[in-house]
């Protein structure tokens, strides 16, 4: 009996140190229910770690689409400063009015951005581009979409480009701007220019606000990413913690045993010798 | 004395020396029998017959009996202690089967359910993205497997638990019928007037083995070895009781176990009501396993049932909504039945993610996420249910362990006792042979001098 159970106990021990596991079936430890629930709450922060850095590179592209469209305003506006002088005639003019086209055209195809298939400015309609490439009329919706910076905890990651841009609730249209001062190029009106001039410039003050609604965005889901790296590491070395075995007391645990059952063997073989049976 | 009569007695001891020899020898050719209890030969001097001189002159040794050395204290212990080892080690071996509610296991239900609300949190991100969908529906189809997965074991489980509780109602059948068969060989031997040692320990082996199996109580009766479990006989005399299995609708279609009495009426045995290793496979299959399979069950329920509720309000890629994310059914085997609906699984848009219908709106999407910290119609949100199931469960069947190790240790120490008391010392054997063979040689010296003597006389002239 005493071999017995020396024997299992040497299993045991040589299971543990070979595995590598000190917990493994739910009865090994009483530990069991919060190993389960960390290995959810890793899982659960790790979601939400990777959806907020995903997240924080497509506010990236858009800052990088806003930024592009902040330079072609401002170019713009230097143009309309430029063009608006009594000095530019219509020939000066109009030449003026084909850069300013090529100027609408950049803003365009920097607004319709997109990453794998999807637009990142057209609120939650994302599948068509939020810009229509003839008119330039937006097509997206006043929809914002949201992500989790924490279990439910949802923040913004996409700005209303309805406002943004497209001049919605009292903002000014910055691709109707641009193509306004371009038919004023063209209509060699130096009064429409100025107007225009105006609008670029109320125009580049709305972009830049939308930038740095981004740049928070960006900044709350990049601390949320962090956040969540941190906890799912956390997480991980807790369930470890609690389900490795530590090599060193497994290896002693192991030696330990194997002495034991050495000596039960060696009584138990003993006590066979001390026998009449040899004696008689 | 006359010498003749010397012969007579001399010869006669000759005989009991022999029975003592044949007594010692059966002891040493039985010391690994199981169950045997070393037999002692019981001497004493002869009733004096002649009054010579004064005195009264001995008639030699006569032979008392062959009796087996027991204990009668320890042969009470050893039943109960064989049946509390065998209950605990039966009822920790059925729990100790299931590898399904393994806490870290990569493809276990933790994981698994981890891994449901992750990829639907990636789904959040682009709810249209068609990756991101086909993601989070496979990983809904690995949530449902997972809990069909230990839905199936915990019923093989306790299937296998029926297979074995067959076999082991027909063994106490055996048993019973052996113990009733041995009473009536003993009551025959003790008619005749001899104490059947073998049989009496061949009857008490059977007895210990019937309890170990049901927990039955042993007890001696005018010489009978009565065999009771709770207010049913199992042996009376020479009437045995017998055991049969049927399946019970009550039980899921487990088996119920039923006994027929020694007197003729029937009882049907269910968890608690029979101990022993019968008793703990009930207790395992029923309160163990069974409780498990039930709060799979529940869970499975009340998780899809969460699940559904907030992916009928979502609205699919082409407009439509109301669709349940799982099909589970009723409560009663819904583990074992949840799936995930064919129709999303076929087509991965109709997947109800938005609030709004526009294909990037996430609200949908956010609504199956919030169940994972909503409450269950259990009170508990789902990882919360889930890890205090496998944290009850574990805690159970530690419990199982520890309690058949220390039946294990107390079964030890009784039969060790036993052992000590009834069992065969080779040693002391071989010195009562070692006497024995002495003795024998000394009554020949006692034959062979009165011989010498008897020549003298009859050579007088």
């Amino acid at each position: 009996m005493a071999a017995a159970a020396a024997r299992e106990r040497h299993a045991a021990a040589v299971d543990k140190a070979s595995t590598g596991l000190a917990m493994e079936h739910p009865w090994d430890s009483a530990d069991a229910a919060r190993v389960a629930r960390e290995k959810i709450a890793v899982a659960q922060a790790g979601a939400i770690a990777t959806v907020a850095e995903r997240s924080s590179e497509e506010l990236n592209a858009v800052d990088g689409a806003l930024a592009s469209v902040v330079d072609t305003l401002t170019s713009a506006a230097e143009l309309a400063v430029q063009m608006a002088n009594g000095t530019y005639n219509a020939e000066d003019r109009l030449r003026a009015a084909a850069q300013a086209r090529a100027q609408w055209t950049n803003a365009l195809a920097a607004l319709n951005v997109e990453i794998a298939g999807r637009y990142l400015l057209g609120g939650t309609e994302d599948q068509v581009p939020p810009f229509d490439p003839t008119t330039g009329a937006y097509q997206g919706d006043d929809g914002v979409r949201t992500i989790e910076a924490g279990p439910g905890m949802p923040i913004d990651v996409s700005v209303r480009a309805d406002e943004v841009i497209a001049g919605a609730n009292g903002g000014v249209d910055v691709l109707g701007a641009l193509e306004r001062f371009a038919q004023a190029l063209e209509a060699d009106d130096v009064a429409a220019i100025r107007t225009s001039l105006g609008e670029l410039q109320t125009g580049i003050n709305q972009v830049a606000l939308g930038r740095s609604q981004v740049g928070s965005m960006q900044l709350s889901a990049e601390a949320a990413a962090l956040t969540s790296r941190e906890v799912e590491l956390a997480g991980t070395e807790r369930k470890a913690a609690l389900t490795d075995a530590d090599f060193v007391d497994a290896a002693t645990e192991l030696a330990l045993a194997e002495r034991a059952l050495d000596a039960t063997l060696s009584v138990t073989a003993k006590s066979f010798q001390l026998s009449l049976l040899d004696r008689l | 004395m006359s010498l003749f009569a010397t012969l007579g007695t001399a010869g006669r001891a000759l005989g009991v020396m022999r029975v003592a020899h044949a007594t010692a020898s059966h002891n040493v050719e039985n010391a690994s029998s199981q169950g045997y209890s070393r037999q002692r030969v019981e001497l004493h001097a002869a009733q004096p017959a002649s009054f010579l001189g004064g005195s009264f002159l001995g008639t030699g040794v006569h032979l008392g009996s062959v009796t087996a050395v027991r204990d009668r204290f320890l042969d009470e212990q050893v039943p109960a202690a064989m049946a509390a080892s065998s209950f605990s080690a039966a009822a920790s071996q059925t729990f100790t089967a299931l590898n399904t509610l393994d806490p870290d296991d990569q493809f276990g239900l933790p994981a698994s359910m981890g891994n449901f609300f992750a990829a639907v949190r990636h789904l959040s991100l682009a709810p249209a993205d068609g990756g991101y969908r086909r993601a989070a529906v496979e990983s809904a189809e690995s949530m449902a497997r997972a809990l069909n997965r230990s839905s199936q074991e915990v019923v093989a489980a306790r299937s296998a638990a029926d297979q074995e509780l067959q076999a082991q109602a027909r063994d106490a059948t055996r048993l019973a019928e052996r113990v009733a068969s041995l009473n009536a060989e003993v009551r025959r031997a003790r008619g005749a007037g001899a104490e059947p040692n073998d049989r009496v320990d061949a009857r008490r082996l059977a007895a210990e083995e019937l309890s170990a199996l049901t927990g039955a109580r042993l007890s001696e009766q005018d010489g009978d070895l009565t065999v009771q479990l709770g207010a049913t006989a199992l042996v009376v005399g020479d009437r045995a009781a017998s055991f049969s299995t049927s399946a019970d609708p009550a039980n899921g279609g487990h088996l119920a176990l039923t006994v027929q009495s020694s007197g003729g009426g029937t009882t049907t045995l269910g968890d608690g009501e029979v101990g022993g290793r019968i008793g703990g496979l009930l207790h395992g299959r029923d309160s163990g396993l069974g409780a498990v399979e039930a709060r799979l069950d529940e869970l499975a329920f009340d998780f899809a049932n969460s699940v559904n509720a907030a992916h009928q309000a979502g609205i699919a890629l082409d407009g439509s909504s109301g669709r349940d994310l799982f099909v589970v059914g009723a409560q009663a085997g819904a583990a074992g039945r949840i799936a995930v609906t064919q129709e999303i699984v076929d087509d991965p848009t109709l997947l109800g993610t938005s609030a709004t219908g526009a294909p990037g709106d996430n609200g949908g999407v956010m609504a199956l996420l919030a169940t994972e910290s909503s409450a269950l119609a259990s009170g508990d949100v789902p990882a919360g249910a889930l890890s205090t199931l496998i944290g009850d469960f574990g805690a159970a069947a530690r419990s199982a362990l520890n309690e058949a190790d220390a039946a294990a240790a107390t079964l030890s120490h009784v039969s060790g006792l036993r052992d000590a008391a009834s069992g065969v010392s080779i040693d002391e054997e071989l010195v009562e042979l070692t006497k024995v063979q002495r003795n024998f040689e000394a009554v020949s010296k006692v034959l062979q001098t009165t011989d010498q003597m008897l020549n003298e006389l009859l050579s007088l002239r």
